[in-house]
């Protein structure tokens, strides 16, 4: 059979696949004004309850930052509180020294009401006592977040944030923007429309103004202080890619797992060395996914939904692990081993928000799932990149239209072998409408030195904005 | 314009009969008043929202599927797909090709990996829940459209819109917003590199 007639053939099977289906009854989205009153009267209610059993603001969960004493959130009866004076003073600004660093445990934590946190002061999250400001949003309507959490958000030195907008304004077009990781003013929004994917975007690991995208053969660098892009590899594939992984470069490492489908034969593993220019062509890649390096250094992983193959230095592999990730990242385990951390819904391995997997030892050990006493994991889990100065810290969040505990919480996770912790941060109140499609499922991203997280809300809103935690 | 508002020739009172005041301002109205075109499919058929999502569903679904490899992820951009443009239904009706721009909002959704990810994970817990359906496809077949996948975007959505949707070149460079040259050269690499993967009896035949 030619390929012509292959393709038909297969396009054929799939008509008759297809043929008895029939188009389910269209449930428009309801009006932001409907899902906004039910909302409110969902809050006005539980609210209600919440404000007559609410701590006052000297019983908030506080947790003292210098003994990292975690303080359970536990509502007590307390008297109606005086009105404030300073009405012109933020009250809920939050000095560092009071930030919270939530509570553990894997009870249920019912979602109480909590207005959306402003861009200029701090909030405090009424379940979990952590200080949560708006970090950017857009027009209403649209959705300002962090592009993906496996793509990397904080560049290098933490200034910087990688953004992706649907809604153009004065500044920018709709598209990829990158804002001061303090202020969120905007500072560049490069044309990145060559990238093969929107999440194909990697900030290089050690210069703080350079950016990294695949375009055809080539790996383009875009510079923020100057605009300029230029080709920083040509590599003498056809194509390159990283297929189903993000790209992600190593914090310390300046290499960049690539996927490279040549002119002839088969697509291989490849790594960029985006300090010499250089590239390593491997063996032939069998599953679409990219190597990514170890933290270490010392070597590759790739994930696809059949697995996990360790590969070496030479990118051939020398280990495979039973285990299919969802959501994962590589990171370091506090005693510097390196780690894959992965969400896993189901296979040959245990099931978990959290599954951690050796990648030295092959040894895959649960620390959030129903073997520790945790749910199973709610559908749209996702784990942000590592913090690239403290490789065992990792934000995670967690949605579904269900609730439950540990569901539509934002999280930090800290790696240290059996005494590695989920610390419950804050519930992100983004609820899944249609409107949003999966953008409202929120995206999660951590700064370099772990001190501050990023998370994406609509706040049952239908515009998704960026809000900030600060972390002791 | 003051100038073209309509006169009739006799005054027109509250109790008038609609269908009066309707036969009185036609042929006045008529000339000014734009013709309200059909909302033209492929088949160049007129029809509603309702009437564009029970005839286009299927044969989004399939090109979800294909670009995909999962029906749920499918769904979900098919679904995705007509939220958009029961959202903006007034503007879209009036586009020329419907269901080029349903295909171009499906195909740029498709490419989210993130998405793919999510919809991967709500079909594993519906799955524990007995809940989910698939596709099922003879193994060549399914191989055939897993090398599609494995090709560089553009060169996969344009084979998918070729080989499943039967689309033409202008169709599909409508659809892709770009020149019937690049999708051309799509076509001729993506067609180039699926010989060199799949086992036929013609070879490469770009």
């Amino acid at each position: 059979m030619n390929l012509d007639d292959q393709l038909h053939s297969a396009a054929a099977d799939v008509r008759s696949g297809l043929s008895s289906v029939s188009p389910p009854p269209f449930e428009p989205p309801a009006p932001a004004g409907s899902r906004l009153t039910l909302l409110a009267l969902v809050a006005l209610i539980v609210g209600g309850g919440w404000w007559l059993v609410r701590p006052s603001n000297d019983d908030a969960p506080m947790v003292d930052a210098v003994t990292d004493t975690i303080v359970e959130t536990v509502p007590a009866p307390g008297p109606e509180p005086e009105p404030d004076p300073d009405a012109d003073v933020p009250a809920l600004l939050t000095p560092p020294d009071q930030r919270s660093v939530g509570i553990t445990g894997f009870d249920d934590l019912p979602t109480s009401p909590m207005d959306q946190p402003q861009l200029d002061a701090y909030a405090i999250e009424p379940d979990t006592g952590v200080a949560i400001r708006r970090f950017i949003s857009g027009t209403p309507g649209s959705v300002v977040q962090p592009v993906f959490s496996q793509t990397q958000t904080f560049n290098a030195d933490g200034s910087l944030v990688l953004l992706y907008q649907t809604r153009g304004s004065a500044e920018s077009t709709a598209g990829h923007i990158i804002v001061d990781a303090g202020t969120g003013e905007m500072v560049a929004a490069p044309d990145l429309s060559a990238a093969s994917d929107i999440e194909d975007v990697s900030w290089d690991s050690t210069n703080p103004d350079r950016l990294y995208f695949t375009s055809g053969p080539d790996l383009v660098s875009y510079d923020v202080s100057t605009g300029d892009t230029d080709v920083a590899i040509r590599t003498g594939c056809e194509a390159i890619g990283f297929g189903e992984m993000s790209g992600t470069t190593t914090s310390g490492t300046s290499l960049m797992g690539l996927l490279c489908r040549p002119v002839s034969g088969p697509t291989s593993w490849a790594v960029a060395n985006t300090e010499t220019g250089s590239i390593q062509i491997g063996g032939s890649a069998t599953v679409d996914a990219a190597p990514q390096p170890m933290i270490s250094g010392t070597g590759y992983v790739v994930v696809d939904d059949t697995g996990v193959l360790v590969l070496d230095s030479d990118l051939s592999v020398v280990r495979t692990i039973a285990i299919e990730a969802s959501s994962h990242t590589v990171a370091q385990d506090a005693d510097g081993s390196d780690v894959l951390v992965a969400t896993v819904y189901g296979g040959p391995s245990s099931e978990g928000i959290i599954v951690v997997a050796d990648l030295t030892t092959g040894a895959i050990r649960v620390v959030v799932g129903p073997d520790t006493g945790a749910p199973y994991p709610p559908r749209g889990s996702q784990l942000s990149t590592a913090a690239t100065e403290r490789p065992d810290l990792i934000a995670v969040n967690t949605f579904s239209d269900q609730a439950g505990p540990l569901t539509n919480e934002i999280m930090l996770l800290e790696l240290n072998g059996d005494e590695s912790q989920l610390r419950r941060l804050a519930h992100h109140r983004s609820v899944e409408n249609r409107d949003d499609g999966w953008s409202a499922t929120s995206t999660v991203a951590i700064s370099p030195d772990g001190s501050r997280m990023l998370f994406s809300s609509n706040w049952a809103s239908d515009t998704i904005a960026t809000y900030e935690i600060a972390l002791p | 314009m003051i100038d073209a508002l309509p006169r009739v020739d006799r005054p027109l009172h509250l109790e008038t009969p609609l269908s009066t005041v309707r036969a009185l301002l036609e042929p006045t109205l008529t000339p000014l008043i734009d013709p309200i075109d059909p909302i033209t499919l492929f088949d160049g058929a007129a029809t509603t929202f309702d009437e564009v999502y029970q005839r286009e569903y299927q044969a989004l679904l399939g090109l979800g599927f294909v670009l995909t490899g999962s029906r749920p992820i499918a769904e979900d951009l098919v679904q995705d797909t007509f939220t958009e443009a029961h959202k903006r239904w007034t503007k879209v009706a009036e586009y020329d090709n419907v269901g080029a721009w349903l295909r171009r909002v499906l195909v740029n959704k498709s490419t989210s990996r993130g998405r793919r990810l999510m919809a991967e994970a709500k079909m594993i817990t519906a799955v524990r829940a007995r809940r989910t359906a698939h596709v099922t496809i003879p193994e060549d077949s399914s191989e055939v459209w897993a090398a599609v996948r494995a090709l560089p975007k553009r060169q996969a959505q344009t084979i998918a819109l070729f080989y499943w949707e039967d689309r033409p070149i202008a169709e599909i460079a409508e659809i892709l917003q770009c020149g019937d040259e690049t999708v051309k050269t799509h076509l001729k690499r993506g067609r180039a590199a699926l010989a060199r993967v799949l086992p036929n009896e013609n070879g490469p035949t770009a």
